[in-house]
């Protein structure tokens, strides 16, 4: 009748002899180094564990006892092996390894064949055994351990189910040999066996981890995963960038050695440790597939999912190492799904990178081409001056009268210069404002003067103000400038003719100018267009005036940069009110009402001011 | 004064640079005016290599009884002020050999009691204003914002603004 210890004991052995033989399945299906040292390694152990069921069954036999120290000994030099198969190990001490091998090998051969059994010097020699064998395993159990801290999910978890089964194997053994007699009894013994049959599992998964452990190991990273997909599409760096990170997510999610992204024109845009030449030889294996598993490098395995872009397909790529092996169904599923946040990524900076570079030749065009149109105009104007003063000789009567037309329009393309200039100025961050205390009354009352002059008959500027001064910290040439052209165009989208109302107001520490018109108003529709640049409402009806549409693009970017802001309140055919908001200084003279008001009405572009 | 019919562009008309002239009009024309007929023409040193330009401000100062000189290169405008000492100098910034500001700058080592030096730029970018303004000049204007005719009704104040404040003013 065996007892519950003697049935763990065979469950663990046989447990092991499946390890040993899974993995040379596993090495027959993937011809790596580090697969072959690992079945090696793995397989010994089976032969030591298979070993220990025979002499159970049939008593000690010398042949069989050597040949289990020998495969002992040479599980322990393969799991060496196996890490040299990662990370090289130095020459000396790969000799040294290998001498200590054949010397364990012969001692134990010649213990077990010549020496008789039992008393302590088995013990000993056991001991001795188990020693050598925690020479070799030792270094790799903590390098693995360490080693796993900046890896993939899904590597890490593996490498640490290998570093944890070996050690509990060492530990065991090591106990098992130290512990004597006191471990011998009913109770440490079924729990060593036990602990031993649940590191069979445990030293499985670290090379064959089952695809649901697999997804248990990388929920935390897909949620990371969210997150950079998220930042992958709002974040927009250049595609290079781009592509730099997108394959850096790629081969944490699958667990991947290697990773590479190529674009639509088959150029490799980023490789993470790969090199051009080797992902040249997947991309040539893979034929004209477009998604699934191909030769990567050294015999492992290449996983291809394409990217879908404007200009053609592209290809993200992974390639398993020695220790990932495993690409199924849910990891190809999970590249392709993320090979399509990153087709979007990479589509959304290709618009922004044109994007960019179109604004910045505009900018760069109207910089150029205003300054470049200064010098002709220059020579235009003061000749026309001089024609018109009568300089260059006498002008006939119809030559007087063509004068001052011609000399108003070059003034026309002179603002329009002036305009574009000041717009690339604000646009290159060169546009400098100089704040200082101010009345708004005053600089809306000169705004009015500097129109006053061309008005005409039909028009007529009312300045509603509070009778103290309204105190504003700004540029006040550049406020002037803002609502003179709110003034003015106020006078050039009411071509019928009638009241222009600049109504000055304090309210809350805000100040405001407001510039109402009876004109021809903008649609609703058309609202959000104005304050762009070179945003004109473009109709039959607008058609005929003039202007850059620069005006309000500027007038709200000067407002802006006083903290301040302009906005519009119209309906089509029913006027415009447009409100320039200023910060009021400190101290506030506002007392939250809008002060006594004081109305004065100059007709015909007289202007009288109380 | 000329005046438009369309009032939008006057708006950003700029007062970066220019502003005295127009307030200072009545009273160079004034001066202009008066000064004597018999008086030794003023001299003026004009810097500038774009020919058009050189010579649409030689006809206007011709005209008003300016006596010209006129030279295309910083080089030529010190080898200029070695022969002969003006009483304006009109200073290009864009010149083919160095930058009008260089000019400036050699001048001010050269000369030190050198007439009074007004830019004439096509820009009009504040910084090269302060700089220009900073390195001794009465005054900063860009070309297309003015008229030969009304630089050149400004000139004598300029000479007197200078004789008054003497030669090394800085600001």
């Amino acid at each position: 009748m065996p007892t519950a210890s003697q049935i763990i004991q065979v469950l663990a052995s046989i447990g092991f002899i499946g390890l040993g033989v899974a993995m040379f399945v596993q090495w027959w299906r993937r011809r790596g180094r580090a697969e072959a040292m690992l079945a090696w390694s793995l397989g010994l152990f089976a032969v030591v564990a298979a070993n220990g069921l025979i002499q159970r069954v049939w008593g000690t036999s010398r042949p069989l006892t050597a040949i289990t120290f020998v495969a002992f000994l040479g599980s322990g030099y393969f799991v060496l092996l196996f890490r040299d198969a990662f990370l090289p190990l130095k020459p000396p001490i790969r000799r040294a390894a290998t001498v200590l091998l054949v010397v364990g090998c012969g001692l134990g051969v010649v213990f077990a064949t010549v020496l008789s059994t039992g008393g302590a010097l088995r013990a000993g020699v056991t001991l001795a055994l188990v020693l050598t064998w925690g020479a070799f395993m030792g270094e790799p159990i903590a390098r693995f351990w360490m080693a796993s801290r900046n890896q993939p999910a899904v590597q890490s978890s593996r490498m640490k189910a290998f570093s944890l089964g070996f050690a509990g194997l060492l530990t065991i053994l090591l106990l098992a040999v130290i512990g004597g007699a006191a471990l011998r009894s009913q109770v440490p013994t079924v729990l060593l066996d036990l602990v031993a049959l649940a590191l069979v599992p445990i030293i499985y998964v670290s090379f064959a981890p089952p695809s649901i452990l697999r997804r248990i190991w990388r929920m935390g990273e897909e949620n990371e995963l969210r997150a950079a997909i998220q930042d992958l599409l709002i974040f927009t760096p250049g595609p290079q960038a781009l592509a730099e990170q997108a394959i850096g997510w790629a081969w944490r999610l699958t667990g991947a050695q290697a990773a590479f992204l190529v674009d639509a024109g088959g150029n490799i845009v980023a490789t993470r440790n790969i090199d051009r030449a080797a992902v040249q030889r997947i991309l040539e294996g893979k034929g004209a597939e477009v998604r699934g598993f191909f030769p990567g490098t050294e015999g492992a395995t290449a996983m291809i999912a394409p990217l879908r872009l404007t200009e053609g397909t592209g290809y993200i790529g992974v390639v398993a190492g020695s220790f990932t092996p495993l690409f199924g169904n849910d990891e190809i599923n999970l590249l392709e799904g993320y090979a399509s946040s990153v087709a979007a990524g990479l589509e959304r900076t290709r618009v922004t990178e044109r994007i960019a570079t179109i604004e910045k030749h505009k900018s760069q065009f109207l910089n150029l081409a205003s300054h470049e149109l200064r010098g002709p105009l220059t020579v235009i104007r003061g000749y026309g001056s001089m024609l018109q003063g009568g300089l260059l000789g006498d002008l006939n009567e119809r030559g007087r009268k063509a004068a001052p037309v011609m000399m108003a329009k070059i003034l026309e393309m002179n603002a329009l210069i002036e305009q574009m200039i000041e717009a690339a100025r604000l646009e290159d961050g060169a546009l400098l404002i100089k704040p200082e205390e101010a009345d708004l009354c005053d600089i809306v009352t000169s705004a009015i003067a500097k129109v006053e002059p061309v008005l005409d008959e039909k028009h007529r500027i009312v300045l509603v103000s509070p009778n103290r001064p309204v105190l504003v910290m700004v540029d006040a040439q550049r406020v002037q400038t803002i609502v003179t052209n709110l003034i003015d165009n106020a006078v050039k989208y009411s071509p019928e003719g009638g009241d222009v109302t600049c109504i000055v107001t304090l309210r809350g520490g805000v100040a405001r100018v407001s510039v109402k018109d009876t004109g021809i108003g903008i649609a609703k529709d058309d609202l959000p267009i104005l304050f762009t640049r070179f945003g004109r409402v473009s109709n039959t009806s607008t058609n005929h005036f003039p202007g850059t549409g620069l005006g309000l693009y500027l007038g709200r970017q000067l407002a802006r940069l006083q903290g301040g802001e302009i906005t519009v309140e119209s309906a089509a055919g029913d006027g415009s009110t447009f409100t320039l908001h200023l910060p009021a200084a400190e101290p506030s003279t506002g007392t939250g009402k809008v002060g006594e008001l004081s109305q004065s009405v100059a007709p015909g572009g007289g202007v009288q001011l109380s | 004064m000329i005046q438009t019919s369309w009032p939008f562009g006057r708006a950003w008309l700029p007062d970066v640079a220019g502003t005295p002239l127009e307030s200072s009009l009545e009273r160079d024309a004034v001066l202009a005016a008066n000064r004597p007929a018999s008086a030794k023409p003023i001299r003026v040193l004009l810097i500038e290599d774009d020919a058009t330009i050189a010579e649409m401000y030689r006809v206007q100062l011709d005209y008003d009884g300016y006596q010209v000189t006129v030279v295309n290169t910083g080089e030529g405008a010190i080898h200029a002020l070695e022969a002969s000492r003006p009483d304006i100098i009109l200073l290009d910034l864009l010149l083919p050999d160095r930058s009008g500001l260089e000019v400036m700058v050699d001048i001010n080592q050269a000369f030190s009691d050198h007439p009074p030096v007004v830019i004439l730029s096509n820009y009009g970018e504040p910084t090269m204003i302060e700089r220009g303004l900073s390195l001794g000049a009465a005054e900063y204007l860009v070309k297309s914002r003015v008229t030969p005719d009304s630089v050149s009704r400004s000139i004598p104040g300029w000479i007197d603004q200078n004789s008054n404040a003497g030669p090394s003013r800085n600001d």
